[in-house]
């Protein structure tokens, strides 16, 4: 829905500016509109300013979710999500996983009732399972529920279970940024706008100002439509504009996850933290994620970490239902922030996770708009809304066809055990790597196929070869360390990155032509900044391997490399 | 009659605690087991951070000579290793690490090529599809450390089986203790040598050249001209060599050696007694504690919030300890031990150093005094104790220092404390 009246009935001439839209944000709402405008004829330019699903959109909990937990106060946002899901499974089927979750029921007074209460509850939520393909819930006895999840723990009188979906939203994005890309779009990460320039007797958009934060340069491009896709830092953006933060006013929500080494559960499990708010443990990938806290957030959004007091509230909490937690080792924390629809006074719990559009006409600004909320599992639909109001702008007829048209990888299933003869790697290796790029694994196996030594294992723990490093850097827009681990989850297992980060930064440097020496600097601020984030989440074995990596940087790199401190490195203009 | 000095840990500091109290006519027993600190180190034989040296040596704008060391030093060092150490006065030795970076260092394994000594030679450097080696890559970046060095990428085949892309560093040295293995390497690499005119060539190789002792420089002798390895902080080649010399050592010196962990101690009157896992216990008048840091495992970060119950911890306790318990040491990191301020445990923001201040990890250790005593006659030395250096020379002198205290706890004698003579 469109928001802000009296709606801009101004319409603007197609190629009247170098480009017909500027897109700013690279998160899925970003990259989602870059997509669906270029499908429908338009010019598009999108600038980020860190990476490609540098906030929200990798820093979620990875879930295509219906969001059940919407049912009771927002059903149109479940509906949404659910249908939506539904679309995203079909245009890119490898980035999705099963994720069946248990919500143990604990013995008390009212269990029954609240167990019979809560079969009732997802029994509404089964009306929405069809549109995602997802499996309708079961009630189960809490010998049934013992025998799916030997670690539960406490005294129950059953659960029930129901059906989700994962999904790496990092690649979400990667995919939908490179479709756009592929189709006629420029797509600039690491590059900032930071100026949204506007007619004075109009207050009609012209043209946006960019810088490019690693190597400083700087430019303008002009353009008849300005989509400020930059999720909570929208307000920002729009003072960019000229407008008041207030014109796209969110309200900030922090959410941190912990990352356990392997999978710890067959599912995920619904857990309560000691302030009554629904957490989870969930199988993730090849990981164990538990999250995640909703705290109104007041500071610096391009550096976003988690702290040992958010991350102690969620062990606390999910060791009610799952002991074990307080045992496991803890290898990465990651945060993020949510750009949810401002309200003052709710909790945060329960604001809306729906999404707007805003039309700065309504504020003097014709060819502005914001994207306000959402959520991954919906952002297919919103930037379809998005981007119907650009096609009315630019009196385009063409409708919507994101939901027909394949995401890169996702129109052939590619066994990976053929694939890991093929390419005589493990079938570990080739398993993660279709997951990653479904169809467009072929690409890597034509790199190796050309320089067979790029079947070489460059991060043991994902893992992930040097030909997917190579081709992260040379067709995925990956201009650094992180950006490669952000595309490959390289450096993010155990090991913190001792074993790859150099070795990747050597590569980084190599692709991209810069001296080797920026490559390390890659791989210093990626060690330290990872390392920031494990170090809030430490137990015994992983405290025994950090100081080995410190050891081990200390003996090669020397401390005095470890003062650039989470600064960018700069790079030759 | 002589002391009984009972030494705890066969890392480097450990075996420097036995050589120097062995010398002073104690009767010394080592119990050893496991691999720590000293079996994963690279090979690069340091006294202080390499980096802060050569920071400070850019600041005073003159080039990096070896400063002098203690004479026990060098003569344990000699005795023990196979490790080279630059004379006082003399240039550093400059290595190259596989991740092409070159650095200084006070010592090194034999085995690795020293930069410094090529000249105007140029450095070949072998191409080979291994995972942790890629020589155009490495090449690149040396050209931009060692700007005055020339080096060259090689097709000479250096991997004679398929196998060989995969295995692991060690393996792959091990197969070069074979004879007929190094010279037919050997003469893979010849006809680049002599290519490249032979007294104007050395040759740069992974952490590939023996286990049993470093074998660069029988290839060197070979190819008539410098040969050596790059260094790799995981590839646990020079760790191994350096275990093979101990253990050459250990058999020669006289030292009874307990392979064997031990598990608890016990102070009766004069008597300490420790008591080990799978062997008789053992009784002396001292005991060294050397069983290294978090890495060596003598250490142990385990919060109480670790293995907690769902509510909570239900004791507060001290976050570190050592993993070999013994009434009385105290370990703290850096600060004042065993002060909680949290139920469920420090929070540990500055694990990591920066900018060359250590990071709690690396401060922790069992508190000692001046003399190195953390208990009524216990003595630590190495990783093992909260100090200001973790690096191979600094265990080595503080381990000579403890083993001479152990050795003379009542003769009096005072040993100097510096590292450096
Ligand atoms: C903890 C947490 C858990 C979540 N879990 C889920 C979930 O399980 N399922 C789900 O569906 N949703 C989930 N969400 C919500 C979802 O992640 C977000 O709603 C969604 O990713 C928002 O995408 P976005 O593109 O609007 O914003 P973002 O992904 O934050 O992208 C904004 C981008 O704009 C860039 N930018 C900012 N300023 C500028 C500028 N001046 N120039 C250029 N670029 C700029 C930033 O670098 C950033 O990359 C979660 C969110 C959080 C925080
Ligand atoms: C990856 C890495 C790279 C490094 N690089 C360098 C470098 O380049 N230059 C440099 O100078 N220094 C370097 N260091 C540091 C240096 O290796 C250490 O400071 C030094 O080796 C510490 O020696 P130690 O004897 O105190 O401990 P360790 O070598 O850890 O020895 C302790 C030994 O005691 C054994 N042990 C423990 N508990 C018991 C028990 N209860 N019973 C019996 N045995 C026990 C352990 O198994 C181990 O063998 C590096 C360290 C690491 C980990």
């Amino acid at each position: 829905m469109a928001d802000g009246a009296p709606p801009s009935t101004k319409t603007a001439p197609l190629g009247a500016a170098e480009v017909d839209v500027v897109v700013i944000g690279g998160g899925v709402n970003g990259v989602g509109v870059a997509r669906d405008a270029t499908m429908r004829g338009l010019k598009v330019a999108l600038f980020e300013r860190n990476d490609l699903a540098f906030g929200a959109s990798g820093n979620s909990s990875g879930m295509i979710h219906g969001g059940p937990r919407y049912l009771s106060y927002d059903p149109a946002v479940t509906e949404t999500s659910c249908r939506d899901s539904g679309h995203i499974q079909a245009i890119a089927p490898h980035l999705l996983f099963r994720i069946p979750f248990l919500v143990p029921v604990a013995s008390s007074a009212r269990a029954r009732v609240l167990l019979t209460l809560m079969d009732a509850f997802f029994e509404g939520y089964d009306e929405y399972q069809p549109l995602k393909r997802g499996k309708p819930h079961t009630r189960l006895t809490p010998d049934e529920m013992r025998a799916l999840e030997p670690g539960l723990h406490g005294d129950i009188v059953g659960g029930i279970s129901f059906d989700e979906w994962g999904i790496d939203g990092a690649r979400l994005c990667v995919t939908n940024a490179l479709d756009a890309k592929e189709r006629g779009a420029r797509v600039h990460v690491g590059t900032t706008v930071e100026a949204i320039e506007r007619r004075e007797d109009t207050g009609d958009v012209v043209a946006v100002r960019w810088r490019d934060l690693r190597n400083g340069r700087t430019g303008r491009v002009t353009t008849s439509a300005v989509v400020n896709a930059t999720g909570a830092w929208a307000p920002v953006t729009a003072s960019l504009g000229g407008l008041t933060a207030g014109r796209a006013r969110v309200r900030p929500g922090k959410g941190i996850h912990v990352a356990f080494d392997r999978r710890l559960t067959n599912y995920a499990i619904a857990a309560r933290t000691i302030d009554n708010r629904q957490i989870f443990i969930e199988p993730w990938q090849n990981i164990s994620v538990i999250g995640t806290t909703d705290d109104d957030y007041y500071g610096d959004l391009d550096d976003v970490v988690a702290t040992s007091e958010e991350v102690r509230y969620l062990v606390q909490g999910i060791a009610r239902v799952f002991p074990a937690i307080t045992e496991a080792r803890a290898i990465h924390t990651w945060a993020g922030v949510r750009p949810t629809l401002h309200a003052y006074g709710p909790h945060e719990d329960a604001l809306s996770r729906d999404h707007r559009v805003v039309d700065h006409a309504a504020h003097g600004a014709p060819g502005l708009y914001s994207m306000i909320g959402g959520k991954l599992a919906s952002y297919r639909l919103f930037a379809e809304e998005m981007t119907d109001v650009l096609a009315r702008r630019f009196q385009l007829g063409a409708s919507c066809a994101t939901h027909k048209s394949f995401l890169p990888g996702g129109d052939e299933a590619v066994d990976p055990f053929d694939l890991a003869e093929r390419l005589e790697i493990d079938a570990v290796a080739a398993r993660r790597l279709v997951y990653r790029h479904g169809s467009r694994s072929r690409v890597i196996e034509e790199r190796i196929a050309e320089s067979p030594r790029e079947a070489a294992v460059v991060c043991p723990c994902e893992p992930v070869l040097e030909a997917e490093v190579r081709h992260a850097v040379q067709g995925e827009l990956a201009r650094s360390v992180d950006d490669v681990s952000r595309r490959t989850r390289l450096g993010l297992g155990a090991c913190g990155g001792m074993r790859c980060a150099l070795r990747c930064g050597q590569i980084v440097a190599e692709e991209r032509g810069l001296p080797p020496r920026i490559g390390r600097e890659m791989a210093v601020r990626f060690l330290i900044n990872k390392a920031r984030a494990r170090v809030v989440a430490l137990g015994p074995e992983q405290a025994r391997q950090e100081a080995l990596a410190i050891s081990s940087v200390r003996s090669e790199l020397g401390v005095r490399e470890l003062s650039l401190d989470g600064q960018a490195e700069s790079e030759p203009r | 009659m002589s002391r009984r000095v009972i030494v705890v840990g066969w890392g480097v500091a450990g075996l420097a605690a036995a050589y120097a109290a062995a010398e002073r006519g104690a009767h010394v027993a080592l119990v050893g087991e496991g691999a720590g600190a000293t079996s994963l180190c690279p090979g690069a034989v340091d006294d202080v951070d390499w980096s802060e040296r050569e920071a400070a040596a850019a600041v005073v704008g003159a080039p990096l000579l070896a400063p002098a060391l203690d004479d026990e030093v060098r003569a344990f060092v000699s005795t023990v290793t196979d490790w080279d150490l630059a004379q006082a006065g003399q240039p550093l030795p400059r290595l190259v690490a596989t991740t092409g970076i070159v650095r200084t260092a006070r010592g090194r394994d034999p085995a690795l090529l020293d930069l410094g000594s090529v000249g105007d030679r140029t450095v070949l450097v072998p191409r080979a599809p291994r995972a942790s080696w890629d020589a155009d890559a490495l090449v690149a970046s040396l050209r931009d450390e060692a700007p005055g060095v020339a080096f060259e990428a090689i097709g000479a085949p250096v991997l004679r089986f398929a196998d060989e892309a995969r295995i692991a560093d060690a393996d792959l040295a091990a197969r070069h203790d074979d004879d007929a293995r190094l010279a037919w390497l050997a003469a893979r690499l010849a006809p680049h040598v002599e290519r490249a005119g032979r007294p104007r060539a050395a040759v740069l190789l992974g952490p590939w050249l023996g286990l049993a002792a470093g074998r660069a420089q029988v290839l060197a002798a070979r190819l008539g001209c410098p040969v050596g390895e790059a260094m790799a902080s995981q590839s646990l080649v020079a760790g191994l060599r350096f275990e093979r010399a101990r253990d050459r050592w250990l058999a020669r010196s006289g030292i009874e050696l307990v392979r064997a962990r031990a598990v608890g101690f016990e102070r009766t009157g004069e008597v300490c007694r420790v008591s080990l896992r799978g062997a008789p216990a053992l009784e002396a008048d001292v005991v060294i504690l050397a069983t290294g840091g978090l890495v060596g495992g003598g250490l142990v970060y385990d919060p109480p919030e670790h293995r907690a119950a769902p509510d909570g911890p239900e004791h507060v306790r001290a976050p570190f300890r050592v993993r070999f318990p013994i009434d009385g040491v105290r370990v703290g990191d850096g600060v004042a031990a065993g002060v909680a301020s949290s139920v469920f445990g420090p929070v540990l923001d500055h694990a990591w150093p920066r900018a060359g201040a250590a990071g709690s990890l690396e401060r922790a250790g069992v508190l000692a005094g001046p003399d190195r005593a953390a208990a009524p006659g216990v003595f630590v030395a190495g990783d093992v104790a909260a100090s200001e250096h973790r690096t191979v020379l600094a265990a080595v002198h503080a381990g000579l220092d403890a083993g001479a205290r152990a050795a003379a706890i009542e003769a009096g004698e005072r040993r100097k404390t510096a590292l450096f003579a």
